[in-house]
């Protein structure tokens, strides 16, 4: 079995097996699938990714766009099919 | 909003019964292959198996190392006209648990099978796979993504096996 590692600028985006990637071998595998398992968990705005020396590097996640609240007028201009 | 196909069952059953026909045509085995760690299984028993495949049918495993919308995977062949992935602990075939959808492959047909991972009771799927119409799965070379529109996306330190085919045109 062909076992793989996936990096991008200098970090790891995955492992798998297959084709494709970087071939590693099964202990490397091993040893990087350990690594992800024990990943720090990602708190409010901070998440991790994986460097290829196996270390975690926190980063600022952006947080993910949210639709626009409507107030009231704008919902009820909504359903009486007023536009503006 | 995404709007989603139903899948139609008797044809996905007809194909992933005819992908397990070829498998167990390789491997000499007559036992019914449970989707999708039978498939990895009995592939991995063929020699020469275990990573790979054939001109029209590719397999692997990946591990994202952090919750992520895409997966990216090089099956080895170009014109691929359908996906399976699913976590590999966990088998896809629940009630509503399939959909299949557009994409850019829009002429031809694929599954895209549940990926995310089930609840902390296992007792169901948290997501069926929301497929915009112009999300899914693209390929560019050898190279095959599959966009995950559902907000889980597919986790970190979850294994999850996929499956990749092209079809015969007669």
């Amino acid at each position: 079995m062909r076992h793989y590692k996936q990096t991008d600028n200098g970090y790891i985006l995955g492992i798998g097996t297959g084709l494709g990637g970087e071939e590693i071998t099964e202990e490397e595998y091993a040893e990087i699938l350990e690594v992800i398992r024990s990943k720090p968990a990602d708190t409010d705005g901070i998440g991790y990714r994986l460097k290829t020396d196996l270390t975690w590097e926190p980063y600022e996640v952006e947080p993910p766009e949210e639709d626009p609240e409507l107030d009231d007028a704008e919902v009820l201009d909504i359903l009486l099919g007023v536009s503006e | 909003m995404a709007v989603d196909k139903l899948v139609d069952s008797t044809q996905l059953d007809a194909d992933l019964l005819s992908v397990a026909n070829a498998i167990r045509a390789k491997s000499g085995g007559s036992g019914s292959l449970a989707f999708p760690a039978g498939f990895v299984s009995e592939i991995g028993s063929i020699s020469g198996g275990g990573g790979g495949g054939s001109a029209n049918f590719a397999y692997g495993t990946y591990t994202p190392t952090a919750r992520r919308l895409t997966m990216s995977f090089d099956v080895g062949f170009t014109g691929v006209t359908g996906v399976a992935i699913t976590p590999t602990s966990e088998t896809p075939l629940k009630s509503g648990g399939l959909t299949t959808g557009g994409g850019v492959m829009t002429t031809n047909k694929y599954y895209k099978v549940q990926t995310s991972r089930s609840n902390s009771a296992g007792a169901s799927w948290n997501n069926v796979n929301a497929v915009a119409s112009t999300q899914g799965i693209s390929q560019s070379g050898t190279t095959v993504t599959v966009t995950h529109t559902a907000t889980q996306g597919y986790f970190e330190a979850i294994e999850y096996s996929w499956f990749a085919w092209k079809e015969e045109t007669t």
